[in-house]
């Protein structure tokens, strides 16, 4: 049997610098269709932080040809799904729709992409919305404020303080030409890139696509993240005060970008520590010493330098200091050589299930192709990086928790409970 | 239309009753177990709330063969993962491992059906873990929000149980408990069992002779009692979280079950009413208003008529106005036809995504288990879009009609009651709670 299925994705790139990658797959009648923009809160700066994801929210309001009507209004009634999501690095815009509708999904995405049309009244109902979605994502959300408060403070220069949805302030402050000018500066064909996967035939859909996106006008990207976060000089600690039934706490390192090879054996790291009942937090905490209901990581890979997340939940009673001292523990313990090569062998057989998992849906195997290709500038990097997961050894392993995995390296946050006053 | 349809399985009926299901498909080398009883938390005795859900997740805690360890260590160092959970109707046991290890993956699978010990130490350890959750899941405003409502709804009827229990119920079950749900109903006849992906065919009806064919049969013909519920005017449930700056909302009545012969006309009726993104309530609560972030209609169709429930959340200060929207828009439902327009839209959304719905392994053995479960038709997948496109206008008023309630409902919502209590008062009869009470 073979061990990396092999996928026929063909890459275009038309004249204005827009990349178009296409993968046929016959199985079900159905297209996915994406569009990635290389922005995301990575870009933004005090006052008008928030701005990529509200932008995001904008594109489903109507354009030139399609005004005063949104998006999904024209594209639910013909059979198709739309949605979108910012991240640091990115902003994704996909659809999910049947093969006869790619002709009108290719001229609303152009159209959006070109000719967007942005209307002050739609921007504050939007804003309203998005006040909404931070209220329940972070105000409301225990697990969502912690994450904020983690980026807010191991990051002390770098853009990845902000959070993505931004602050209510800024919300607030956000106008017009704010939207305006963030659309120019980075909303441009050389800053995109397309990918179809699905029931479609190639060379009819890239006909379609390059008579609809050709004429949109190369506009380079005017402004660039340019400031490199400052080496963290010692631990950082946070307390979250919050009414709670459980204490819980996370624990950030600072860890490279996507051009440093250490991140892979940082991920086989994180699958030895946190992933499956046998991990070695899950094991410890869980299991052995009953102390914690949930254990779980984020090492999310992007352009400058990530962090590294350790998130766990005590169980009622059980303080975050004791589950604190038990995780540092196995991270010495590691840093120490304890590692057994049964723990590789299982965190390299769990990185290939997830591969074939992530790429099930042929939404799945789009996102994989077009982030990969936004990210690392080759869409074959996340089916050849499979490969290299298997050239790690146990001595990467325990360079580079010895690395990154010191205190000085550290951002904690702790949710201390407090008693819920009032009624 | 392109035909859709799951490829080719075979269906086999084994001498003690169980029904398996064997379907190739080779597009990954993934291999897809799906086992289900059919016993869920409606089988909870009272005041054993969570005995069925304990029990389904007890059986990789150990069986004859190895204990807890030495399970998880093997299905982690194969790279799968089994889960194991109770719902409402039904309990279930999911397995999905990559080919090269079907075969190890599958022995584990049928082991921890077949042979679970329920060993005392590994009962106190989930107990006291499932007594945790139990607790920590107060902190989080939608879950809390969806438990209420489920009891405020269905009261005493079997739906209205928490299926992960109480923190009451947790504390009285014990090891016999758990071990007399195992005997009296996890049995062959009682089960369903689907082998999906790219697995050898003669491999797994060896497997099948060797082990689960000498499954002994057990007939067990339990029933619950359900009756239910009956509901007078608005009646409204504050749980109160004094730290909350936005009210988590829920709205419904009892709807119909799977097998109910208007399914498909409540399906596109609540597509126009709160379904996807162009749905009537999105556009008035959350497009043209800003009220909200997200809301939705959804009627969930188990064995017996399930909930039908609309979600959604808005600050505080804007709760009865959001409320009165929802309350206007079903109205409207109930007694204006809808336009030719949204009707043939909705339709084609649905039918436009419906292959979604046999996309991956787990999802066509879900389809699988889904049509014996519910005895549904065999042609049920390739005839979906045919019976959907076939609902019409009056179809959707009589289903709203006979479906959606304007005056007899529930309405939950979890929020700071200082700040919602007044505006909610001028809806109906208010019942005020702690998130910290049990349900």
């Amino acid at each position: 049997m073979k061990n990396v299925i092999e996928f026929d994705i063909k890459k275009f790139n038309l004249q204005n610098g827009l990349k178009v990658l296409t993968l046929e797959n016959h199985f079900i009648p159905i297209v996915s269709y994406y569009t990635f923009y290389k922005v995301g809160s990575r870009n933004e700066i005090p006052g008008i932080t928030g701005i990529s994801h509200l932008f995001e929210h904008m594109m489903f309001k109507g354009s030139k040809k399609f005004k005063n009507i949104s998006f999904d209004k024209i594209l639910e009634p013909m059979g198709g799904y739309s949605n979108a999501y910012t991240s640091r690095d990115m902003t994704v815009y996909y659809e999910n729709f049947p093969p006869d509708v790619l002709k009108l999904v290719v001229e609303l995405d152009s159209d959006r992409m070109g000719s967007l049309n942005l209307v002050s009244k739609e921007l504050d109902s939007e804003r309203e919305v998005v006040k909404e979605e931070r209220r329940y994502r972070t105000e409301n959300s225990i697990i969502g404020k912690m994450d904020e408060e983690l980026y807010l403070a191991a990051y002390s220069a770098h853009p990845y303080r902000f959070p993505i949805i931004g602050w209510m302030s800024d919300l607030s402050n956000i106008n017009i030409d704010d939207c305006h000018g963030y659309l120019e500066t980075y909303y441009n064909p050389a800053n995109s890139c397309i990918v179809l996967v699905g029931d479609f035939n190639t060379n009819t859909a890239l006909s379609i696509i390059e008579q609809n996106y050709s004429k949109i006008q190369v506009n380079p990207v005017k402004r660039q993240c340019i400031t490199k976060e400052p080496t963290q000089t010692g631990g950082k600690r946070v307390e979250y005060r919050k009414p709670a039934e459980v204490y819980s706490f996370m624990v950030g390192f600072h860890a490279p970008d996507i051009n440093n090879p250490d991140i892979l054996a940082l991920e086989i790291l994180r699958t030895i520590l946190t992933d499956g009942e046998s991990s070695r937090l899950q094991k410890k905490l869980i299991y052995d010493k009953e102390i914690a209901l949930s254990v779980y990581s984020d090492f999310t890979w992007r352009i400058d330098p990530t962090l590294f997340v350790l998130y766990v939940q005590m169980k009622p009673n059980y303080s975050s200091e004791e589950g604190e001292k038990l995780l540092y523990d196995e991270i010495e313990k590691i840093k120490n050589g304890d590692i057994l090569d049964k723990d590789i062998i299982k965190a390299k057989n769990k990185i290939e299930s997830y591969f074939f998992k992530s790429i099930k849906t042929t939404l799945g195997l789009g996102e994989k192709i077009g982030s990969s290709e936004i990210l690392f500038g080759d869409y074959n990097f996340i089916f050849k990086v499979l490969d290299e997961f298997k050239k790690i050894e146990k001595n990467n392993l325990i360079k580079v928790v010895n690395k990154y995995f010191i205190k000085d390296n550290r951002t904690v946050v702790t949710l201390v409970p407090k008693s819920n006053e009032g009624s | 239309m392109k035909e859709i349809k799951l490829p080719e399985y075979k269906k086999i009926k084994l001498d003690n009753g169980l029904i398996v299901f064997l379907m190739k498909y080779t597009k990954l080398p993934l291999v897809n177990f799906r086992f289900l009883l059919r016993r869920g938390s409606v089988y909870d005795s009272p005041g054993k709330e969570g005995l069925a859900r304990i029990t389904a997740s007890l059986l990789k805690k150990g069986t004859s063969h190895l204990n807890a360890v030495e399970i998880f260590n093997e299905i982690d160092l194969l790279g799968g993962e089994i889960e194991c959970s109770a719902d409402l109707d039904y309990s279930i046991a999911v397995g999905e491992f990559l080919s090269k290890n079907w075969d190890k993956g599958f022995d584990i699978f049928t082991d921890i059906i077949l042979n679970p010990v329920f060993d005392e130490k590994e009962v106190e350890r989930k107990k006291k873990k499932t007594l945790g959750e139990v607790i920590a899941r107060k902190d989080n405003p939608g879950i809390v929000a969806n438990l209420h409502f489920s009891k405020f709804l269905f009261k005493e009827h079997p739906y209205g149980k928490p299926i992960s229990g109480t923190e009451s119920s947790i504390n009285n079950i014990t090891r016999n408990d758990i071990i007399n749900f195992y005997n009296k109903h996890y049995s062959p006849e009682n089960s369903i069992l689907v082998i999906a992906g790219d697995f050898e065919e003669e491999k797994a009806m060896n497997k099948l002779y060797s082990t689960l064919s000498k499954w002994a049969a057990n007939p067990d013909k339990d029933k619950p009692v359900v009756k239910s519920p009956s509901l007078e005017g608005i009646n409204i449930l504050i749980v109160d979280k004094p730290d909350l700056t936005q009210s988590q909302i829920r709205f419904g009545n009892v709807g119909i079950n799977k097998n109910s012969d208007d399914y498909f006309a409540v399906r596109v009726m609540s597509k126009i009413l709160g379904g996807g993104f162009n749905s009537r309530l999105n556009n008035e609560v959350r497009v043209k208003r800003g009220l909200t972030y997200g809301i939705t209609s959804r009627f969930n169709t188990p064995l017996y008529p399930g909930e039908f429930v609309i979600s959604t959340f808005t600050k505080n200060k804007t709760i009865l106005e959001t409320i009165e929207i929802i309350l206007g828009e079903i109205k409207k439902i109930r007694t204006e036809n809808v336009f030719e327009k949204e009707l043939e839209g909705s339709k084609k959304y649905i039918t436009g995504l419906y292959p979604l719905s046999i996309e991956t392994l787990e999802l066509m053995s879900k389809q699988l288990t889904d049509i014996e479960f519910y005895g549904l038709d065999n042609k049920y997948i390739e005839n979906y879009r045919k019976n959907t496109l076939s609902v019409g206008i009056d179809d959707v008023k009589y289903s709203a009609q006979k479906y959606l309630q304007t005056d007899n409902l529930a309405v939950v919502a979890v929020g700071n009651m200082k700040e919602i209590k007044k505006d909610l008062e001028k809806l109906g009869k208010v019942v005020c709670k702690s998130y910290k009470d049990e349900l």
